[in-house]
């Protein structure tokens, strides 16, 4: 009986051809999940808003929050609060909850939201490019504002009570470190 | 009388060298001032504003050095380098001398204005006045004018980019060989250190052009609209080094593995996917911002397949060292290629996440991608740009070799070099992934440990940085070089340079036959057996 073997010299020159298509199999299965992502909604940025509020849930779900927020040079200033509730019969109705929600500690924003309820940020800027950033545990938000555009940041409070931090992360001059502010969960 | 400009592409490639050591030195000054600010975390507020401008103009000379001046010497240093070891050359000598200056020297004025605008400027941050900490302290009107001067003295710098590389690709297609390809090495050199260089340079002369029209001819700036632009120049230029120094460890690495490349074919195909790709890959930097989903969702295959070309340099190069004949690292020149080879796969890893949508935003704007691309510099182009340095510096001492003293001052600093990078990068990383943004002169206090750790890393690789860098420095200011070099029998041969790259460095020449009657044995040997190789192959 004979065995054939090939020429090892011939044999390697195959590995390129062997790793373009390995490769090009992974770039497929990256870019699937990426776009499946996104499209399915179950990541964490593109879950609601990014960009230009494309994923936010239309209607917003029941005790959203909707906050208003101004980036300037340099502090997030919080605008005003509004909690969307429906009545029985469908009816939507904007209550506003600025009082309640919206306080200062030490001359920076905070925030106070109840566990797991939905909250919406929209963001703008009246000067420099800014963004908002904010590491939760189920997940950060990141989003970019961009003057005269408005951004979109939609989230479920986390679960457990306990104190954010949500920061600017885009440079946007000397007081850009100090841009900061907290997200409460009582 | 002096000598007004080299006469050869050697001599362009030392001058450009030279440009780039100078301000690698000013930036590294830079960043080591910067890093001592960041050893304190500014919890009291009126100090963090204090110190606030400083290190924001540190932050910004330390970028716009790097990816204005620094990566576009070192580029077109490679690609003269390349010309002279293809036996091919430059001929407008004159011309490459003063798109030298241009590049080099005029934004030294923009830097005078103390720009803290970050060495992506963004608009409006960097159009405001309050940005720029010299000239923004004159009256509105005098400030408006010297920031747009500041701002034309940059786009003169890209138009010196601009000249310098066409001229040095139109020389190499001149003096290209009349039969055969263009070697391996040249060929990068014209793609990534000619063509790449004055196809996306104009992005960038443009998008500071348009800033000087706003500053003396009112022109509106739009933010959106000008960040496309200028990251259409602001993601190929970190290619422009890495990708022609690509073309030097194709050159060096088969010397040291003791055979030819693995595939040169591939070599040649990956130009093109590498040229093309690099172009196409710009957006994934702004995956945070509101721009359609469309445009986002474009890149992450693009950069994904850009990555893949990139894996496929170093698949070529791996299984080149894999099947050679033991490679010799103890060779300075052979591992400073190898640690090269090496970061640039520990460095393109951490990228990977990058591209992806759902996973870039967890570490978008934080020390994670700071991580990333610094290690990418660390290695892949100071370590491989050291690598082809040492081969230069053997053709300009006359095909000397280095000393016991430099190859352990090389080897030894190289070694520790990329010990401290890895720590320094990948501690970098991780301190990002756990939410450290980047350009905070104030971080939260959990993040000391991590600044504190990243300081000493960086301390570590300062020091190797003084021991590899001082027989270089040395032999480039021709100063003691008797202590770093030994001419012993070798003179002339690396003069010998051959088409196609096939000539072994002298810097590989054992010490114990260092004659040049062993050497030039040595080589006819390698040859042979290169030729064997070639035939068995062919067969």
């Amino acid at each position: 009986m004979y065995l054939y073997i090939r020429p090892k010299v011939e044999s390697h020159r195959d590995w390129e051809k062997i790793w373009f298509g390995v490769m090009l199999v992974i770039v497929v299965i990256f870019v699937a999940w990426s776009y499946v992502s996104v499209i399915s909604g179950d990541t964490a940025t593109y879950r609601y808003g990014l960009p230009l509020a494309s994923g936010v849930p239309k209607p917003l779900p029941n005790g959203t929050v909707v906050i208003y927020m101004e980036g300037v040079q340099w502090a997030w200033v919080p605008m005003n609060a509004t909690e969307i509730i429906y009545s029985p019969n469908g009816t939507q109705m904007n209550i506003s909850v600025t009082a309640n929600v919206i306080s200062y500690v030490n001359g920076y924003p905070y925030i106070k939201v109840l566990p797991h309820q939905p909250v919406e940020m929209i963001l703008y800027s009246n000067n420099v490019v800014h963004a908002f950033y904010l590491r939760l545990p189920h997940g950060p938000q990141n989003v970019n504002v961009v003057p005269g555009i408005d951004s979109y940041s939609f989230f479920f409070a986390p679960s457990t009570v306990g104190n954010y931090t949500f920061h600017c992360a885009e440079y946007c001059g000397v007081g850009h470190s100090y841009m900061y502010g907290y997200l409460e969960v009582m | 009388m002096a000598k007004l400009y080299p006469k050869s592409a050697l001599g362009i490639s030392l001058l450009y060298t030279a440009g780039g050591l100078a301000w690698l030195a000013a930036m590294g000054i830079a960043a080591m001032w910067f890093r001592t600010i960041l050893l304190s975390p500014h919890v009291n507020v009126k100090a963090g504003y204090a110190i606030a401008p400083l290190y924001y103009f540190l932050v910004t000379f330390h970028g716009q050095a790097a990816m204005m001046i620094i990566v576009e010497d070192v580029a077109l240093s490679v690609f003269a380098y390349s010309l002279y070891k293809s036996g091919m050359g430059t001929i407008h000598n004159k011309i490459l001398t003063a798109a030298f200056w241009l590049i080099n020297v005029p934004m030294i004025i923009e830097f005078i204005g103390g720009p803290s605008t970050g060495w992506y400027m963004y608009p409006p941050l960097s159009l405001q006045l309050g940005s720029w900490i010299y000239f923004g302290t004159f009256a509105p009107s005098l400030a408006e004018k010297l920031i747009g001067l500041a701002y034309f003295m940059m786009f003169v710098n890209a138009v010196g980019v601009i000249i310098g590389s066409i001229t040095m690709f139109l020389d190499a297609y001149k003096t290209r060989p009349k039969e055969g390809k263009i070697p391996v090495f040249a060929a990068y050199g014209m793609a990534f250190g000619g063509a790449l260089l004055f196809v996306t340079e104009f992005a960038l002369a443009a998008a500071e052009l348009w800033y000087v029209l706003y500053f003396w001819a009112s022109v509106p700036v739009n933010p959106l609209t000008w960040v496309v632009l200028f990251w259409f120049w602001g993601h190929p230029v970190v290619y422009y080094a890495p990708f022609t120094i690509f073309g030097g460890l194709y050159y060096l690495i088969p010397k040291f593995a003791g055979r030819p490349l693995f595939s040169e074919k591939w070599a040649r195909y990956n130009i093109i996917l590498l040229f093309t790709f690099s172009m196409l890959a710009w957006v994934h930097h702004l995956q945070t911002w509101p721009l359609p989903v469309v445009l986002r969702a474009f890149i992450t295959p693009t950069t994904l397949i850009l990555a893949a070309g990139s894996g496929l340099t170093v698949l070529n190069l791996g299984l080149t060292i894999a099947t050679g004949k033991g490679y010799q690292w103890k060779n300075p020149v052979g591992l400073a290629s190898l640690v090269a080879l090496i970061g640039f796969i520990l460095a393109g890893l951490q990228a990977l996440i990058l591209p992806i949508n759902p996973l870039n935003v967890i570490v978008h704007n934080t020390y994670y991608v700071v991580g990333h691309f610094h290690l990418m510099i660390w290695t892949i182009i100071i370590v491989g740009y050291v690598s082809i340095l040492l081969d230069m510096l053997t053709s300009k001492m006359n095909g000397a070799t280095l000393t016991s003293l430099s190859s352990g001052m090389v080897s030894g600093g190289i070694i520790m070099w990329t010990i401290g990078a890895f720590l320094l990068g990948y501690t970098m990383s991780y301190a990002g992934y756990e939410g450290l943004i980047r350009r905070w002169v104030a971080y939260p206090v959990r993040f000391v440990p991590y600044m504190d750790a990243m300081t000493f890393f960086a301390i570590i690789m300062g020091a190797s940085f003084v021991m590899y860098g001082l027989p270089v420095l040395f032999t480039l200011l021709g100063v003691k070089t008797s202590l770093f070099w030994q001419t012993a029998g070798l003179s002339g041969v690396s003069n010998a340079s051959i088409p196609g790259g096939s000539s072994p460095s002298p810097t590989m020449a054992s010490q114990d036959h260092n004659t040049m009657k062993n050497t030039i044995k040595e080589i006819n040997s390698k040859t042979t057996d290169a030729s064997k190789k070639d035939k068995s192959l062919l067969n």
